[in-house]
This record gives structure tokens, C-alpha cells and sequence, in this order.
């Protein structure tokens, strides 16, 4: 999995690319770790990304937990219907702002 | 469906049996007495005063659904906030209970006797029929006053743990109002039922406060008000109590149709159904049983008790179900007797009525909520399969204070649900094409005729050939769940 992100002020994107699994889930998981702290908002761009497994969702939870302790907020945005389906199948749908 | 297992008996069942007895008598007292009252006022009596004891059941009733809003909210949030351990908030939650409970009593017994005369006459009752059913009102306005209260202390007793304190009160309150009532029917006619009723609606009071004697009470006194969580009581206990409000419109009705209808003369097939409804109320403590252990469970976000005891109640609803409508279908013919209703032609009308309505004490339904899971299939018999797709939430443990939606579907014999993981739908082949739910949907349908353990033998057999061996990462789990005939073994 390929993650580029960029910063502007309080906010963070980060793009996707190829498939968030068990082996590449903790890449997001080490980037975040290194540039969440002090972010309002964060979005996460799926265009690229072709697949995303629990272990993805798993990162994805962990980190909408710790924005909304922040008081912060998480979006997702260019989620394909694969994904998008997924996210409805594990109720994360409503959970997530998605775009 | 398999309605029966033979596990070994857990501490959290032996704890829901115990309390289902206790519970049981618990909603039964209201029943007992309006069942009781009927029929002793058919038997020493006759068939007027039965008729005057229906017209004052609605009013009966509206007090044992405002009674019912407090009694059953309040226990199960005060059970709650225990389990949290927050005594602070536990307190306040009874506190409040107390306070509202007194406030509807008073209120409903004002109501009683500024409107009472009026709303009797709605029913256009023979003058017999008034007179008996102003005798019989004349006490009941007092009973009216304290049921809140005692409804109240009832239900906390019970679910502070008193299983002994709370069963005693109601069966001294059961058994003395049917022998007083038949002591005193014979000296003071219908207004000797109606003082034996509240005497022992008192009576009952008395021995419940004995708990707050004992070293295990941990219920303080107060007087406390919130409209939050008087808010939150009432979104704990309106369905349970609404069907007192519903047996409430349901009489009123009956009286007022029947009476306009067909006559005064008939109003005792008003009485008739009413006492048939009453009946199927009296086994209705699972509701009592299971709302102490779910709170428990709720308050310690224990996931898998809760499943479990709400699995086990769900069975025992199913069973006491059937018990309660073969009860009725056979003693039907005997009602109109113990009610001394001796026409033929109201005879033959009170047994089908009884019949009629004992069907409504039989159901199969299945009360549903999704945690983050495929929806699953519901197949009709005649009926294309279907998805489950409503009150679909979260995964299970993906959020704290997470809130699952509720929903019920009937379910008729014949009728199945498959239940199966992502890992079926998601199950791929060598260029990585999913099974997907187009072929699952195929497969059961094409299934109606086989059983459900064919079922699932054809459709794993299915997602194998797709998978052509490619390794899968997912497991593969599927349930059926086949509605059977009665005379089917379960």
C-alpha cells in the first residue's frame, strides 16, 4: 500500500493506494501515530485503494476513537462500493462521515 | 427451532427460574384480582354484577398502566445504575418512583370520583348493571389510589433480590382477596369485592415493607424529581405497560360497542373476553424475570450473558405461549358457567369468544437486532427469499455506549432464516470474484424442499465448486432456522 498525506493548518489528508490488509493496515497505523497529534481534521481519500480488510476497519475505528476524544472530526471521502458496502455490512456506515 | 437444549442448568438460568416465579405472581396479581373479582361476583352474585365489574375495569386498568410506567422503568434503571455501582444515581432513580407513584395515585383517584358516574353511563348500562357497578367502583377508587404505590414497592422488592418478601405479599394478597371476596359478597353484595380488594392491596403494602427491614435492602427512602430521568423510566417500561393501556381501550370499548350495539343484556360477553385477555396476563412474568439479570448485564456490558439469558427467555415466552392458549381452548366451555350466564344463546357466543381470542396468546416471533453482521435471509413458504435488512448497527464491541435497535418479526411454520457470515459472500475464486448474494439468494431458493441441514450442505457444496480450491482466508459459518409445525419434533 502506497500512503502519500498532506497538512494544512489542523488538517490532514491522507491518500490510499492498493489494499489495506493485515500486512499493510499498520503502515496507516505508524503514519497516523507520527502525524495525527494536534489535527482537527482528518480525511481519508480511497480512491486508489482497491480493497480494505478488517484490519483496515480495525485502524480506521481505533483512529475515529481518538479524533472524537480530541474533539476533532474524521471523514472518508471517494469510498467505492465495494468498501462502501463493507462499511454498511459492519454498521460502520453510520459511524463514519462518508463521502 | 430448537425450543429446548439440555445444558446443564447455569447460575444465570437458575437465577431467571427463580425469579420467574416471583415474577410471574408479581404480574398475576393484577389479573388475579380482576379475574377474581369477575368470577366470584358471577358465582354469589350473578351475571349483572359481573357485567358492573367489567364496566370498571377500564378505569382498573388505566391505573395499572400509570402504576406499570413507574414500577416497571424504575427497577430496571435503579438495577442498572447498581450495576454501574453509582448508589448516588440508583437512589435518586427510586426517589423518583416514590414521589410519581404517590402524585398518579392521587390524581387518578380525583379523576375517579369527579368523572367516575359519567364514564359509567358511556356504556349505556341497564340500571341493574349501574347500580353493580357503582357498588363495586365505590372501594375501587381507594385501590385505584394506591396501586401506583404498591406497584412500585412490588417490582423494587422483587428486584432489590427479595424473591421471598415479594412472593409472600403477593400470594397473601391473591389467596385473601379471593376468600374475603367471597366472605363478604355474601354480606355486602358487590361492594364487599371491592372492599376485599383494597384491603388487601394494603395488605400487601405492609408485608413489602418488611424488606426495608432487612440487611439486603439497599433501596433508601427519598422523594426525588428529574424530568430526564423520569424521561428514561418511562422509555423502560411504556411497551411493557401499554398493554394495561391497551387491555383498558380494549374494554372500554368492548363495553361501549356491545352496549350500544346488541344491548345491555350482552354486555356480559364483554366480560367474557375481558376475562380470557386477563388470563393470558397472568403468565406474563418473563418481562419481570429478565429485566433485573439484563440490567445487571447491561450495566457491566456483559455482551454474552445478555445474549444468553435473552435467548433463555425468548424460549420460555414460546412455551408458556402454547401452554396458556391449549388452557383456554379447553376450559372455554366452563367460563360461562362460573360466570352464571345461563342463556343458550349468550352460552354458545362466551365459549367461541374465549376460543377466538386464546389465539392471541399464541405466537412465534423473533425479536432481532443486528450487530455489524450480513444481513440475513428470511424465506416464506410460497415467497421468494428476502433480506433482513432493518435495525442493522454496529459490530459488536466497536463502540462504547453503542445503541442497538430492536425489531420483531412473525414468523409462521415453514418459514426459515439463514444467518451466515462475510466469509460466504466474500468466499472467492482464482481471478478473485466474490461468491456475492446473488448465488446465495439462487441456492435458497432453489432449496425450499430440502432441510435445513441440506441447506447448508448445498450451499457450502456450491461455494466449493466456485472456489475451485483457492485457499480462503474468511471462515465459512452458516445458520438455518426452521419455523416446525407443532406436531413436528422440535
Amino acid at each position: 500500500m502506497k500512503l502519500t498525506h498532506e497538512k494544512n493548518g489542523t488538517d490532514l489528508t491522507i491518500h490510499l493506494s492498493g489494499e489495506m490488509n493485515t500486512l499493510t493496515a499498520p503502515e496507516l497505523s505508524a503514519l497516523l501515530d507520527k502525524e495525527l497529534d494536534g489535527m482537527q481534521t482528518l480525511t481519508l481519500d480511497f480512491k486508489e485503494c482497491d480493497y480494505v480488510s478488517s484490519a483496515g476497519l480495525r485502524v480506521l475505528l481505533a483512529t475515529y476513537k481518538q479524533m472524537k476524544a480530541a474533539k476533532g472530526s474524521m471523514e472518508l471521502i471517494n469510498v467505492g462500493p465495494d468498501f462502501k458496502d463493507v462499511l454498511m455490512n459492519t454498521g460502520l456506515d453510520a459511524v463514519f462521515g462518508i463521502f | 427451532m430448537q425450543l429446548f437444549t439440555k445444558n446443564k442448568q447455569t447460575m444465570m438460568s437458575k437465577k431467571f427460574f427463580s425469579m420467574l416465579a416471583g415474577g410471574t405472581l408479581t404480574m398475576m396479581v393484577v389479573s388475579v384480582m380482576l379475574m377474581s373479582d369477575s368470577i366470584i361476583a358471577g358465582s354469589v352474585i350473578g351475571s349483572d354484577a359481573v357485567a358492573g365489574v367489567t364496566l370498571v375495569t377500564p378505569l382498573y386498568s388505566l391505573a395499572a398502566f400509570f402504576g406499570s410506567v413507574i414500577s416497571l422503568g424504575v427497577p430496571i434503571l435503579y438495577t442498572t445504575e447498581m450495576g454501574k455501582f453509582n448508589k448516588e444515581r440508583a437512589d435518586q432513580v427510586f426517589g423518583l418512583g416514590v414521589l410519581m407513584s404517590i402524585i398518579m395515585g392521587v390524581v387518578l383517584f380525583v379523576l375517579t370520583c369527579l368523572f367516575g358516574e359519567m364514564y359509567l353511563h358511556s356504556s349505556s348500562p341497564s340500571e341493574a348493571i349501574l347500580n353493580e357497578a357503582r357498588g363495586y367502583l365505590f372501594w375501587m377508587r381507594f385501590t385505584i389510589l394506591i396501586i401506583p404505590f404498591q406497584s412500585l414497592i412490588a417490582a423494587t422488592v422483587y428486584s432489590n433480590g427479595d424473591e421471598t418478601v415479594s412472593t409472600i405479599a403477593n400470594g397473601v394478597q391473591g389467596l385473601g382477596n379471593i376468600s374475603f371476596s367471597i366472605i363478604l359478597s355474601h354480606f355486602l353484595g358487590i361492594r364487599g369485592i371491592g372492599l376485599a380488594s383494597f384491603t388487601f392491596y394494603v395488605v400487601s403494602v405492609l408485608i413489602l415493607l418488611i424488606h426495608f427491614r432487612r440487611k439486603s435492602n439497599t433501596l433508601r427512602w427519598n422523594l426525588y424529581f428529574s424530568p430526564d430521568v423520569l424521561g428514561e423510566v418511562i422509555r423502560y417500561s411504556i411497551i411493557d405497560s401499554s398493554c394495561y393501556l391497551f387491555f383498558a381501550i380494549l374494554t372500554a370499548v368492548l363495553n361501549t360497542f356491545i352496549g350500544a350495539r346488541y344491548g345491555p343484556e350482552y354486555l356480559i360477553l364483554a366480560s367474557v373476553i375481558t376475562l380470557s385477555r386477563e388470563f393470558q396476563l397472568l403468565f406474563d412474568g418473563i418481562g419481570q424475570a429478565s429485566a433485573p439479570i439484563f440490567s445487571v448485564y447491561l450495566g457491566e456490558e456483559n455482551r454474552s450473558g445478555l445474549r444468553s439469558s435473552y435467548a433463555l427467555a425468548n424460549r420460555v415466552a414460546i412455551a408458556e405461549g402454547v401452554i396458556v392458549t391449549l388452557i383456554l381452548v379447553i376450559i372455554a366451555p366452563f367460563v360461562p358457567q362460573v360466570l352464571n350466564i345461563t342463556r343458550p344463546e349468550l352460552f354458545g357466543h362466551a365459549v367461541a369468544g374465549i376460543r377466538m381470542a386464546a389465539l392471541g396468546a399464541t405466537f412465534i416471533s423473533l425479536l432481532y437486532t443486528n450487530a455489524g453482521h450480513n444481513y440475513p435471509y428470511l424465506q416464506r413458504k410460497g415467497q421468494p427469499s428476502c433480506i433482513i435488512e432493518k435495525n442493522h448497527g454496529l459490530f459488536l464491541g466497536g463502540l462504547e455506549f453503542t445503541q442497538y435497535k430492536q425489531d420483531e418479526i412473525h414468523l409462521d411454520p415453514g418459514d426459515r432464516i439463514l444467518l451466515y457470515t462475510d466469509g460466504v459472500v466474500e468466499a472467492h475464486d482464482k481471478s478473485g470474484g466474490l461468491y456475492g448474494n446473488d448465488r446465495l439468494e439462487k441456492m435458497l431458493d432453489s432449496s425450499r424442499n430440502l432441510t435445513g441441514e441440506q441447506v447448508l450442505q448445498q450451499i457450502l457444496n456450491d461455494v466449493n465448486v466456485f472456489a475451485a480450491g483457492v485457499p480462503q482466508f474468511d471462515d465459512i459459518t452458516m445458520i438455518v432456522l426452521s419455523i416446525k409445525n407443532q406436531e413436528e419434533n422440535t
